[in-house]
């Protein structure tokens, strides 16, 4: 158990230690992405063969996490093999979003904004990248006194450019930002309706206030306000996404059609925002001391 | 920066305004083409479009227009084949077959071409005119394990319901008559059943096309199966007529909606992902009966394929709606089932008195009593399940029976005419 404050505006008891529970938040959020993948990969049947990359990889990464998170200290060739699969699981990310983009060119190289919205989203691979980088983190401790130098279990340490916090926060924000940007192209379909600006709307403000801390050399017990409720808005934006999708792969029906649910709304999509705005409020949570204002 | 602001607000507003602002910018802006209308270009870059170009130009063009090119699948993908392939050939460097069967689209609709080779639009197809004679034993069990009605044997429909009037016609006129619509599910050389091309007509393979209810009336036409007039008299027919040139015809299958096409077209009903339903190349799996036949009786999916097609239905149709047209429907259905097997009693026994040949085709009242359920018995019956009222009555039960009476007239004359015999 972990008593933790968020920001002076929240207690709460978390069920197990910040970083393990950051290392079982990637390992849920590999396995959730990966099955997202899987199915969405299957409307081509897995027939490039490139398409089973991430479903390779997502269970093996997900392994790790839960296995490095029961770990009190891991072992020198445990962590090993945790930052090389993580490393990995950028790689694949990063690897994934090329091959989205080379998806919607056209044989001669040209791109079209028909293609940019209806072909295979080409940011929806960096979640890989993203969630994999989290996972590097998430088994560095800092220093203590020492921002910006990173322990690594058995590792040693390293020098970084920003503190382990500020990390997190530029991940958080760099998600928001992707899932804003995604949402922008994906809602382009078929034209911008008021429920659908929700998540653009929101995304683009969530962005912005995320990013605003991370760069931030003080901020304030408002701020601290803003961004707090920001990431309680984000979950019940994701929430309310995903019922929207949902109804709308129901068609009206009250029945769930295997094909509507892979090429309509997808589902699980909007509960990124849900999944960002908790592990922005899990970023910021610490123990029971003053967050220092200052980098 | 407002005073008592938290500068993570007014930022975060700020940016958020100017991002909607540029969105909306964007959205004003020209889209710049969409898929299928801009062509990836007659340069597809390689050694069969630089020959047809000049050769068979228009072929060129077409694909160029296709979502298959921008999608990347060139010439080589669909026509190279393997060398063990029987319809394959050498031309110019390479082996290909000039007409690409469903073995090579199954290599990226590998679904598509399973619910195919499991539908009447399949083998069944072709074996309505020849049986089994040109299916290969390994092409006859598929047929038989995986579509149920086509078995052989003494109480396989098809098999009982063969055409004798291929063999009579024979080869001098069945190639531009029977076999151009039936062979849609002829056996192909490579193992393959079928031809992908009669619905996807090359090289352009339009999905708005392929949606239209003309396709289908290639086919499903005449005064054996009047289903494309039997939907133009009908209200979603007119909708089509009048509204069609407005509806979105190149939707992504599994995303159509009544908002897309506010009725529906063959394809909505028979296989396009709508609703509940996913997309099927399984014509039948939304059937109930088949209305085909003679003597019409429930199909193997009956349960299932009936909720299937209301649930598509009630899209747009309350189930009372719903449930009240097929009540209907199978009540016209049984009406004429009544009147056809009436004919096939008396036909039966002029055969079994010896009055007539039981050879097909053979005397002017088998014509008649072929006549009766082939032409006005199925067009009552589709007329009914299809909304046309007009060939329900008119081009269905009344000459069923104008028919069915010369029949009677017919059979007690050549009874005299045998001595009186019963």
């Amino acid at each position: 158990m972990d008593n933790v404050e968020i920001f002076h505006l929240a207690n709460i008891r978390l069920p197990m230690e910040k970083n393990r529970l950051l290392l079982i938040f990637v390992g849920i959020n590999l396995f959730f992405t990966g099955i997202d993948v899987a199915l969405a990969h299957s409307i081509n049947y897995f027939i490039p063969v490139y398409e089973w990359i991430p479903i390779f990889y997502f269970p093996i990464g997900a392994i790790s996490c839960f296995i490095i998170s029961f770990e009190p200290s891991p072992r020198k060739w445990a962590a090993l093999v945790h930052i090389a699969l993580m490393s990995a699981g950028i790689l694949v990310g990063v690897l994934g979003t090329a091959f989205h983009l080379n998806a919607i060119l056209n044989p001669l190289g040209s791109l079209t904004w028909s293609w940019v919205v209806f072909g295979s989203p080409v940011l929806a691979p960096l979640a890989f990248a993203g969630i994999s980088l989290l996972g590097l983190y998430a088994i560095t401790e800092e220093v203590e006194g020492k921002e910006g130098i990173l322990r690594v279990p058995g590792l040693g340490t390293f020098h970084a450019p920003i503190s382990r916090n500020r990390h997190f926060l530029w991940l958080v924000g760099l998600g928001f930002a992707a899932s804003a940007l995604t949402s922008i192209i994906d809602h382009a379909q078929y034209g911008y309706s008021p429920y659908k600006m929700i998540a653009i709307v929101f995304g683009l403000f969530a962005t912005s206030v995320v990013i605003t801390i991370a760069l931030s050399k003080q901020w304030t017990k408002r701020d601290e306000f803003v961004y707090f409720w920001t990431m309680i808005a984000a979950i019940v934006v994701g929430v309310m996404g995903f019922g929207f999708h949902l109804s709308a792969d129901l068609a009206g029906t009250g029945q769930l059609s295997l094909e509507r649910m892979l090429v309509f709304a997808p589902v699980f999509a909007p509960l990124l925002y849900g999944d960002l705005g908790m592990l922005g409020l899990l970023v910021v949570a610490e123990k029971n001391k003053q967050l220092t204002m200052n980098n | 920066m407002p005073s008592g602001l938290p500068k993570t607000l007014v930022i975060g507003v700020i940016v958020t305004g100017l991002f909607l602002i540029i969105i909306y910018i964007f959205t004003q802006l020209p889209s710049g083409g969409e898929p299928g209308t801009k062509q990836v270009s007659v340069n597809l870059a390689d050694k069969c479009s630089t020959c047809h170009k000049r050769v068979s130009p228009d072929i060129v063009n077409q694909f160029a227009r296709s979502t298959m090119a921008r999608s990347g699948v060139k010439c080589v993908d669909c026509h190279v084949v393997d060398r063990d392939n029987p319809m394959g050939k050498d031309h110019e460097g390479f082996f290909i077959t000039v007409s690409p069967t469903p073995k090579q689209c199954g290599k990226c609709h590998p679904a598509e071409t399973r619910q195919f080779d499991h539908s009447r639009h399949g083998a069944p197809a072709w074996v309505a005119l020849n049986g089994f004679a040109d299916f290969s034993a390994e092409q006859q069990k598929f047929v038989s394990d995986n579509i149920p009605e086509a078995n052989r044997g003494p109480n396989g429909i098809v098999t009982a319901t063969r055409n004798s009037l291929f063999d009579i016609e024979g080869p001098t006129v069945t190639p531009l008559a029977c076999q151009s619509c039936h062979a849609i599910g002829k056996p192909n050389a490579d193992g393959s059943i079928g031809n992908c091309n009669k619905c996807h007509l090359r090289h352009e393979f339009s999905l708005g096309q392929v949606r239209k209810p003309e396709i289908c009336g290639q086919c499903h036409l005449g005064p054996d199966h009047p289903q494309i007039e039997i939907y133009k008299e009908s209200a979603h027919g007119v909708m089509y007529d009048t509204q069609g040139d407005t509806w979105n015809w190149d939707q992504k299958p599994g995303r159509l909606t009544t908002a897309d096409m506010p009725a529906p077209t063959c394809a909505t009903c028979h296989m396009s992902g709508f609703g509940t339903q996913g997309t099927t190349h399984d014509v039948g799996e939304r059937l109930s009966k088949f209305l085909f036949a003679a003597v019409t009786s429930n199909r193997p999916n009956y349960v299932s394929g009936r909720e299937a097609m209301k649930s598509i239905c009630s899209n747009c149709h309350s189930p009372k709606f719903v449930d009240d047209l097929y009540t209907k429907a199978d009540s016209v259905t049984a009406f004429v089932n009544l009147k056809v097997k009436e004919a096939s009693d008396i036909i039966n026994g002029l055969i079994k008195d010896g009055v007539i040949t039981s050879e097909p085709f053979a005397t002017q009242i088998s014509y008649d009593a072929f006549d009766l359920w082939h032409y006005d018995g199925r067009t009552a019956k589709f007329g009914a399940y299809m909304q046309g009222p007009d060939f329900v009555q008119w081009h269905g039960v009344y000459p069923l029976l104008r028919q069915l009476n010369k029949v009677k007239e017919d059979a007690a004359k050549l009874r005299k005419e045998h001595g009186g015999k019963r």
